[in-house]
């Protein structure tokens, strides 16, 4: 049955120094199994759990209760043992190969070993340093890791605790140097790690009889100086270096190895009591008792490390569980940014809905004042500033309105000062360039004016040139080219005193007397004769002749 | 971790909550962005009518002095036929009055659709357009003077504006002829009426 150790105690009494969720560790020392629960950054609880049938369906029922809860597994084994080795200096996959060579050299049986690189040699190849550590009897911890893993337990690893509790040197100050820290544990045994420059040498868990504290105490020195030797056999330990002993205590114990712990030039004791370390690292008083576990275990939750045993499949609840959270995480960020978008927009719709209905009330009134001031006004068919448009058009269009009579009055009147002329044909057009050609019939405009019909073209500054081009016959005694050339040169100076006429060009004269054309003909025969005698092109301007 | 040892079981509901709130978040964004597009559009309308009711207010004064200065002339154009709608029947009519008149030995019109013209000259109409219907007349005349006869009372009597692009005159016998059914001379004329109104104003037919 689950018996609760500290049930009486509620989270709530407790600093909370971290905002973190829930954890938990399942702190396995042989035979039984405790749960340390956490909440806000410290130790809430406990339950234990025994190894046997009963035990561990306790613990089903446990895990089926609380399955949601991400787990770490600190192992306090007899059967967890320890290799020293040296490896070249590779890395990748290459490390990852000869570790994985040494490990099943050394511990050929079980799936759960670690590899830990420890510096590098000082002479020679300069090799890396390699603790392997290993469970020996992996039967210890797979029916816990069996129901975890039917549970769907986020369990995030399995750890070995002289690794672990290699975090709380520096908190004594004792991170350098060799190092023996020891500690009693709730199965009453006594562990005992050795560190060199904090990193993990050796660990030893050593049966510890049920004795009064001064018996505790006996037996503690003597292991301490027990192992000391191996060390000085081992050369871990200089034989002239006084071993720095720390021993994690409390209550009586404490109390019994101050009287007895005195050290010698080869051994300094270190007490350290777990009342004052478990005020140093922040965990609950309620967990101090004279055992080191709730130590270790708090140490473990605080900040836990990289995985030291649990294999991939053993993990993968606990994957899938941060995946999970990432997506609720990345879930309520969307909502977050959903609602921050959406309510910015609705807030910002809010203030122009206000100021719409501001302007809208303003544009009303206006409108009613003007209403008011207009209802004095005469009626009128369309804007007033329309009909001011509409009159200044139609002056503008009175302006530059084409007409073809002035200039055919004028080549009339100068047709009559020259009765010898004959008039075949007559074009008239208006055209913004006085350059523009022309022609008979339809055909012989070189581009519409622009302006002019279809809505397209932008209104020439100049306004337009009316043109003529006169293609007659000069009628003059046969033979006397003298006289038509001089009759179509009067007619071409006539109109050329007219009002408004800019250029009056001769095209086709009735005899091209040019040096540069040839000339023939025959006394019988009229000299250059032709349908059109003569062609004359006329420029002229409105405006000018208004001038 | 690869696919198939996933347990969709464990992230089902959470994958189910990341949809629902991808999509409550673009529809709570795309919601927002389309409330304040939509009041957007309200304020810049009414915003636009306090400043063209404000404009106007302001301005009633000058509106009164318009109307009084331009009405008189605005009526007399209408009563011209140069702004409203063009007058086809009536310029048939004046065509075949002035032809008759001049004692044309002949005439032939063909009026086009009409179109929307721009001025030869700057002016500002403001809401109101100018619109052109090109029309062409055949004339056959017994002497010259009829082509300016017949332009000069078209001008007096015709409703609305024209103006004329292009004339061409030609012989049409070689000798003239004293017959006045039979045309000495023939004449071609390109012109455009012109009519003032608001566009969108022309009826069919």
């Amino acid at each position: 049955m689950t018996s609760s150790l500290r049930s009486r105690f509620s989270s709530s009494r407790f600093s909370s120094r971290f905002s973190r969720g829930p954890r938990r560790c399942f702190y396995l020392s042989g035979s039984r199994l405790t749960v340390y629960q956490w909440r806000r950054g410290t130790l809430t609880d406990a339950l234990l759990f025994q190894r046997s049938d009963e035990g561990l369906a306790d613990f089903a029922t446990y895990l089926e209760e609380q399955a949601d809860v991400p787990s770490y597994m600190l192992l306090d084994l007899v059967e967890e043992e320890y290799r020293r080795d040296t490896i070249p200096h590779v890395f990748g996959g290459d490390r990852r190969n000869v570790i994985k060579y040494r490990v099943e050299r050394a511990f050929r049986e079980t799936p759960y070993w670690h590899g830990h690189i420890q510096g590098r040699e000082p002479e020679g190849r300069r090799d890396d340093r390699l603790l392997i550590s290993a469970v020996t009897n992996p039967g210890l911890v797979k029916p816990w890791v069996e129901r975890i893993q039917e549970h769907k337990v986020p369990l995030a690893g399995i750890y070995s605790l002289p690794l672990v509790s290699a975090a709380v040197l520096p908190v004594m100050e004792a991170s350098r140097g060799e190092v023996l820290l020891v500690s009693l544990q709730s199965t009453g045994n006594l562990r005992q790690s050795f560190f060199v420059d904090r990193d993990l040498k050796l660990s030893r868990l050593a049966h510890m009889p049920l004795l009064a504290p001064e018996g505790v105490v006996e037996t503690t020195l003597d292991e301490v100086e027990k192992l000391r030797r191996y060390l000085n056999s081992l050369r871990l330990l200089r034989r002239d270096a006084a071993l720095q002993v720390y021993v994690l205590a409390h209550g009586p114990v404490m109390e019994e190895l101050r009287r007895q712990a005195v050290g010698s030039p080869t051994t300094a004791y270190h007490l350290a009591d777990l009342a004052d370390l478990a005020d140093r690292i922040g965990m609950s008083p309620a967990f101090v008792t004279p055992y080191a576990d709730a130590v270790f275990a708090h140490l473990l939750l605080s900040a836990p490390p990289a995985n030291h045993y649990a294999l991939p499949a053993e993990t993968r609840y606990h994957t899938l569980y941060r995946a999970r959270g990432a997506l609720r995480a990345g879930s309520v960020a969307l909502l977050v940014g959903g609602l921050v978008g959406g309510g910015f927009g609705v807030t910002e719709g809010l203030v122009l809905e206000r100021r719409a209905q501001a302007a809208g009330q303003q544009a009303d009134y206006y409108r009613m004042r003007y209403e008011e001031a207009r209802g004095g006004l005469p009626p009128s068919p369309v804007e007033a500033a329309d009909l001011k448009a509409a009159v200044e058009t139609a002056d503008a269009l009175d302006r530059a309105r084409a007409l073809p009579l002035p200039l055919l009055s004028a080549v009339s009147q100068a047709l009559d000062a020259n009765p010898d002329l004959q008039v075949e044909n007559l074009e008239w057009r208006v055209d913004p360039s006085p350059e523009a050609a022309m022609g008979s019939g339809t055909g012989g405009r070189a581009a519409p004016p622009p302006g002019r019909g279809g809505g397209v073209g932008a209104a020439p500054a100049q306004g337009l040139y009316h043109l003529v081009l006169v293609n007659g016959r000069v009628t003059v005694p046969e033979g006397d080219f003298r006289r038509a050339l001089e009759t179509v040169s009067a007619f071409a100076e006539s109109l050329r005193t007219q009002p408004g006429v800019r250029e009056v060009k001769v095209l086709t004269q009735p005899l091209n007397v040019s040096s540069t054309e040839s000339l023939r003909g025959d006394l019988q025969t009229r000299q250059g004769s032709g349908k059109q005698d003569f062609s004359v092109r006329v420029v002229f301007r409105k405006d000018d002749a208004a001038a | 971790m690869r696919l198939p040892d996933v347990d969709w079981s464990v992230l089902r509901g959470s994958l189910i909550l990341g949809v629902f709130a991808l999509a409550a978040s673009v529809a709570l964004v795309g919601g927002g962005q389309w409330f304040h597009k939509e009041t957007q559009a309200r304020f810049d309308k009414e915003q636009r009518r306090f400043q063209t009711n404000s404009r106007r207010y302001l301005a009633v004064d000058e509106e009164e002095r318009l109307i009084a200065t331009h009405l008189p002339s605005y009526r007399k154009l209408e009563q011209s036929g140069v702004v409203g709608e063009e007058q086809r029947l009536a310029w048939i009519e004046t065509l075949r009055e002035v032809s008759a008149s001049v004692r044309l030995p002949s005439m032939r019109y063909e009026i086009q659709p009409q179109k929307e013209y721009q001025p030869p000259v700057a002016v500002s109409t403001g809401g109101l357009r100018v619109y052109a219907s090109p029309m062409r007349v055949q004339l056959g005349l017994l002497h010259e003077d009829d082509l300016f006869r017949f332009l000069d009372t078209l001008a007096q009597r015709a409703l609305g504006k024209f103006s004329v692009e292009r004339c061409t005159l030609r012989r049409a016998a070689p000798a003239v002829q004293t017959d006045p059914a039979k045309p000495n001379l023939e004449a071609e004329c390109e012109l455009l009426w012109l009519t003032i109104r608001q566009p969108g104003e022309a009826k069919a037919g």
